[in-house]
């Protein structure tokens, strides 16, 4: 099927040899916004990092395909040109590179040609004000000094600056207060609509879903998924907690 | 025969085991030597001159004493001041070109009471090309080894701000001697930038006191080693003021055979209370037969004191790869851009265009020339 | 105003009781190839011991003094004498120990410190060993716990032979020559393979000779996959003249065993610590120093850690406390020469009373020694300002594939921290007091609990003063 971006089959994911989830099936359409809950420890972070090909998450089993293509055996870089994307829980600081010459390399990677530093500065801008980021960011060191909240915001515009087929959005909203959560929602909203992007949005709580359509919902408890149903099935996690899941499970 | 002298320079403070070969370092260098003129370019308003009246020679150097002798016959001292309140914001740029010469020059840079310049030391040479091939056995078959030693002293007054920049962008033929000595008054700030990218042997050393209250001195170091090169380094602040800040920043890369032996030393003088020192180094090992070593001291003599040192040796942090990785970068392409980076931080404080211009076309070209090795 | 706190000299008065040099045999002063002879002789050496101590006598004569660290212009080799021999045999029985030696050690809490926490206990007095026993289970999982001149002679002898002064050789400093022309005394332990000795032994070494030095030797070999926890302490009482302790500690630990060695250096303040230890340990082994140093005028000491197998790995942890005319230059070394080694240094020193104390440390990793990893770590804290207090860490890295980090931190007590306790109603003496023991957590947590708490008396007694 043409429009089938993300496949997983049976994904069987060790970390330091223990197995973190044990057979993982997923499927995402283009433009589709998938949510995955479910409680600490579940294996939902794991989850990102295998798809974004962490060195450190061994996959012993099962395939990812995107866009038709394989990725098991490719390195993180492959990835991101291939349209993936993570918006990482802890974003690293990396001293010495500023913002916007990350974001201006990322891009140029990503579309595999130079671009004007005026058209650069121009779009990011622009993405920036969407964002509420004071410009000064752009030239400081990346995340460095950053608070928790300017670092997801930092995260948000590097999705929107590099447009990705998908984005794997690994608890975004943790440790943002009532604005930032909005203001970062806002950054998802853009990219959901101009961009058409497809969304795995990682998270347990649900603030940050208030104000974007969600098409599916994905409940993982160790390492296995086992629920999946729409939208609505955030509100019932909303009102019940994951509870019946876990007794469920057991 | 060309006459040596042999000179023993950048004495670590307090010493230690010898056994470490971190103490000092000596070397042979030529006595005979000319003072070439400096490329100059300079704004109006700022007084410039020479003569061979030195006006601060009891200042003393990181280098250490021995430099004196190899600088004892120069009659030529440039000198560079600025006026009482005077704060001049376009840089003085001069450049020293290696020639076919060993060459040596004595500045000294004075801050008047409420002033502040900015100085921009730019060494280069013609032998681009030829430093930058990796092979330097051309070099120690015979090929004569040039010599550039520049000593700059600073004074900055009450109150005065010197920055000074200095970029070396020396072929691999040049050894070259970077002396500074200083002296910061009450309030003075001393602003050092330095970028070592060329030469076959860089010697540099450093030593500011910080005499008055609440002086400053903040000391950014970046550096990129490949091939042969030797880079060989003695910073020392001295405390003596209240309230006095330091800082003191040394990043570089290592590359292939590179060898770095950086000594960093804060020294809290009895009396200097309240005072605040930093020092970090960040080194990443690139290369399979490196030498890196690093002696980070911090002397105290003071209760009310806070000296904190740093150091990170080693290869680039795996999350940070991946992290970069993850936004479409190869291993090779972030190696290269944490590198570079280490270089650009500095670049962006340098306030001429045409300097950065001339990194720019250096860094390039060395580039293209790792990119054929 | 600012408060000052008044510190008074500490109460030593448990470490410096001195008791009557009566009939011990003790040599003229001096160094010279008849003394050195005379020693030999006195010990009834082999002779290829006899030929070591004469020409690490040479070697001594040929060296320098070291031009580095704490000056030990005080020290008058020409009047050190370098072997005083207490008047009575070495016995396994405490009964048999001289009533005014047996007293000292009582004082010191030995005997006690044995019946409960010990696995086995030696005590040297000045230039012998006057007692050493070891727990009968112990002894009977083979475990050798002797004194060195014993071992010289008896069924250990070839592997005294093949293992002394090889690590720390005479030509390593001068005083290393001179410990190795004039040693005397010390331990020599042999654990075999696969046995683990649970409960720690103990040695303790007490200075009672005026003017005297003392240079023992210890000698432990931990063989494949055993493990060894020993204790070393050490006191004297205080004399005007200067005297030197020049000891010596080998240790060898094999593949996959496990050495701690625990030092509880109490010296009085007339010492000269001029210490050397040193421990190579094999694939997979594990050397782990704990050290305290509260005594001595002026000392020197930096155990030194060479791993030399794969995966062998090293932890120092360490505090320096440096009181009125003391100058204590301490730290640690290590050499990394394999593949997947790991240190880790950890320091805290305080500075006092014009006290000195200086860190110095040496991390060496060699170009084969890939994928290995150091952190050093070292904390000084200074409590006026009249004392001093110095970090000389080196590191030489040769190997791209290596992860080498250190931090080192110079400062005071807050004053915010001493306002929290004494708000919660305790004195400033005491808040501070509570801070350094805080501060010195590092190593009393290492240690044992009776050990804990000697190091904590001690700290307190540094501490004590009143407000003024």
């Amino acid at each position: 099927m043409l429009d089938r971006l993300l496949q997983i089959n049976d994904l069987v994911v060790n970390v330091e040899d223990k197995e973190i989830l044990h057979g993982i099936n997923l499927e995402i359409k283009k433009g589709e916004t998938h949510v995955l809950m479910g409680p600490n420890g579940a294996g939902k972070s794991t989850l990102g990092y295998a798809l974004m090909g962490n060195p450190k998450y061994e996959l012993k089993g099962g395939e990812i395909l995107f866009d038709g293509k394989n990725l098991n055996e490719e390195s993180a870089d492959k990835r991101a040109k291939e349209g993936m994307f993570l918006s990482f829980q802890n974003p690293l600081e990396v001293s010495g590179i500023s913002l916007s010459s990350f974001i201006k390399n990322a891009v140029e990677q990503s579309r595999g040609r130079r671009i004007r530093l005026w058209d650069f500065q121009k779009e990011m801008k622009k993405a920036m004000e969407l964002l509420q980021m004071d410009e000064s960011y752009a030239n400081r060191d990346l995340n460095i000094g950053f608070s928790g909240g300017e670092k997801k915001k930092a995260e948000i515009l590097q999705l929107l600056m590099l447009s990705p087929k998908l984005a794997i959005l690994d608890e975004t909203d943790s440790g943002l207060d009532v604005d930032a959560v909005r203001t970062v929602s806002s950054g998802i909203e853009e990219y959901q609509k101009s961009k058409k992007g497809a969304l795995l949005i990682i998270t347990h709580s649900t603030r940050i879903l208030e104000s974007l359509h969600v098409d599916y919902t994905h409940i993982m408890v160790d390492g296995k998924i086992v629920k999946t149903g729409d939208g609505s099935l955030v509100e019932e996690i909303n009102q019940h907690g994951f509870e019946s899941f876990l007794s469920h499970n057991a | 025969m060309e006459r040596k002298l042999d000179i023993t320079i950048n004495h670590l403070p307090t010493p230690t085991w010898n056994w470490l070969h971190m103490n000092e370092s000596t070397l042979s260098v030529p006595t005979t030597y000319q003072n070439t003129p400096i490329h100059m370019v300079v704004p109006k308003r700022i007084v410039c001159y020479e003569d061979s009246i030195r006006t601060m020679e009891q200042y003393k150097t990181g280098m250490g004493e021995d430099m004196n002798r190899l600088m004892e016959e120069n009659t030529k001292i440039l000198h560079i001041e600025t006026e009482k309140g005077q704060k001049i914001k376009e840089p003085i740029t001069l450049y020293f070109r290696g020639t076919k010469e060993n060459t040596y020059h004595e500045i000294e840079i004075q801050a008047k009471e409420d002033s502040e310049l900015t100085v921009i030391m730019v060494y280069n040479s013609d032998g681009k090309k030829d430093a930058l091939s990796q092979n330097s056995s051309k070099i120690e078959d015979g090929k004569e080894v040039l010599h550039q030693g520049i000593r700059t002293k600073l004074s900055a007054k009450e109150n005065a701000k010197i920055h000074l920049i200095q970029v070396q962008m020396l072929g691999n033929e040049f050894i070259h001697l970077n002396d500074i000595g200083g002296v910061c008054e009450e309030r003075g700030i001393i602003d050092l930038l330095q970028i070592g990218l060329g030469s076959k042997e860089a010697y540099s050393g450093c030593q500011i006191e910080l005499l008055g209250a609440e002086s400053e001195v903040t000391t950014n170091i970046g550096y990129t080693a490949k091939g042969k090169q030797k880079f060989d380094m003695n910073y020392v602040i001295n405390h003596y003021g209240k309230k006095s800040k330091s800082y003191l920043k040394a990043n570089g890369v290592l590359q292939d055979q590179a060898f770095k032996l950086f000594r960093g030393t804060i020294d809290f003088k009895h009396g200097s209370s309240g005072s605040d020192g930093e020092e970090s180094e960040d080194v990443l090992l690139l290369g399979d037969d490196i030498v890196n070593q690093t002696i980070p001291l911090i002397l105290c003599a003071e209760e009310d004191v806070q000296g904190n040192h740093g150091a990170t040796i080693g290869q680039i942090d795996d999350d940070v790869l991946f992290y970069l990785c993850s936004r479409g970068m190869t291993k090779e392409e972030a190696e290269h851009m944490l590198i570079q980076a280490r270089i650009d931080t500095l670049c962006s404080k340098i306030p001429d265009p045409s300097v950065l211009q001339m990194i720019q076309a250096y860094r390039e070209e060395e580039m293209k020339d790792g990119f054929t090795e | 105003m600012e408060e000052k706190t008044y510190v008074d000299d500490i109460d030593r008065s448990v470490y410096d009781i001195k008791n009557d040099e009566k009939d011990s045999f003790r040599l003229q002063e001096g160094l010279t190839p008849e003394i050195v002879e005379r020693i030999s002789k006195e010990k009834g050496d082999p002779t290829w011991m006899q030929e070591f101590r004469l020409q690490s006598l040479q070697t001594y004569n040929q060296m320098e003094m070291p031009n580095w660290g704490p000056s030990i212009e005080g020290l008058d080799m020409e009047h050190i004498v370098t072997y005083v021999r207490p008047n009575t045999r070495m016995t396994a029985k405490w009964s048999e120990v001289p009533t005014d030696i047996k007293d000292t050690f009582e004082r010191l809490g030995i005997p006690e410190a044995e019946r409960t926490s010990l696995a086995g206990v030696g005590a040297q007095y000045d230039s012998e060993l006057v007692y050493h026993n070891v727990r009968k289970e112990v002894a009977e999982q083979g475990v050798i716990y002797t004194d060195l001149e014993s071992a010289l002679h008896g069924e250990y002898a070839a592997m005294i032979q093949k293992h002394f002064m090889k690590l720390v050789t005479p030509k390593d400093h001068k005083f290393a020559a001179l410990h190795g022309a004039v040693w005397s005394g010390g331990s020599f332990v042999y654990v075999p393979p696969k046995v683990s000795v649970t409960i720690p032994l103990q040695s303790y070494f007490r200075l009672n000779a005026p003017g005297a030095g003392q240079f023992e030797h210890t000698l432990i070999i931990v063989d494949e996959g055993a493990e060894l926890h020993f204790i070393e302490g050490c006191s004297a009482p205080k004399y005007n003249v200067a005297n030197l302790h020049a000891g010596c500690v080998e240790l060898y630990v094999k593949k996959n065993a496990k050495l701690r060695y625990s030092t509880i250096e109490n010296w009085s303040k007339n010492m000269y610590n001029l210490n050397t230890k040193r421990a190579v340990v094999e694939e997979g082994g594990t050397i782990e120093w704990v050290s305290g140093s509260f005594g001595s005028h002026v000392s020197y000491l930096y155990p030194m850690s060479i791993l030399k197998g794969k995966g062998a790995r090293a932890e120092f942890t360490g505090i320096t406390f440096a009181g009125k005319g003391q100058n204590l230059d301490t730290g640690a070394k290590v050499v990394h020469s394999a593949p997947d080694t790991s240190s880790f240094i950890n320091t805290k020193s305080i500075s006092k009373d014009g006290g000195i104390s200086t860190f110095r440390s040496s991390v060496t990793v060699t170009k084969n020694a890939t994928n290995s990893k150091s952190a050093v770590s070292c904390q000084s804290l200074m409590l006026d300002d009249i004392s001093r207090s110095d970090t000389i860490p080196a590191m030489d890295i040769r190997t791209k594939d290596a992860n080498i980090g250190h931090e080192a931190k110079i400062g005071r007590i807050s004053d915010e921290a001493i306002f929290y306790l004494m708000s919660r109603g305790i004195s400033e003496e005491d808040a501070k007091a509570m801070i350094v023991s805080g501060f010195a957590d590092n190593v009393s947590k290492e240690l044992p609990l009776e050990y804990a708490v000697e190091m904590n008396n001690l700290i307190q007694l540094e501490m004590k003063g009143s407000i003024g």
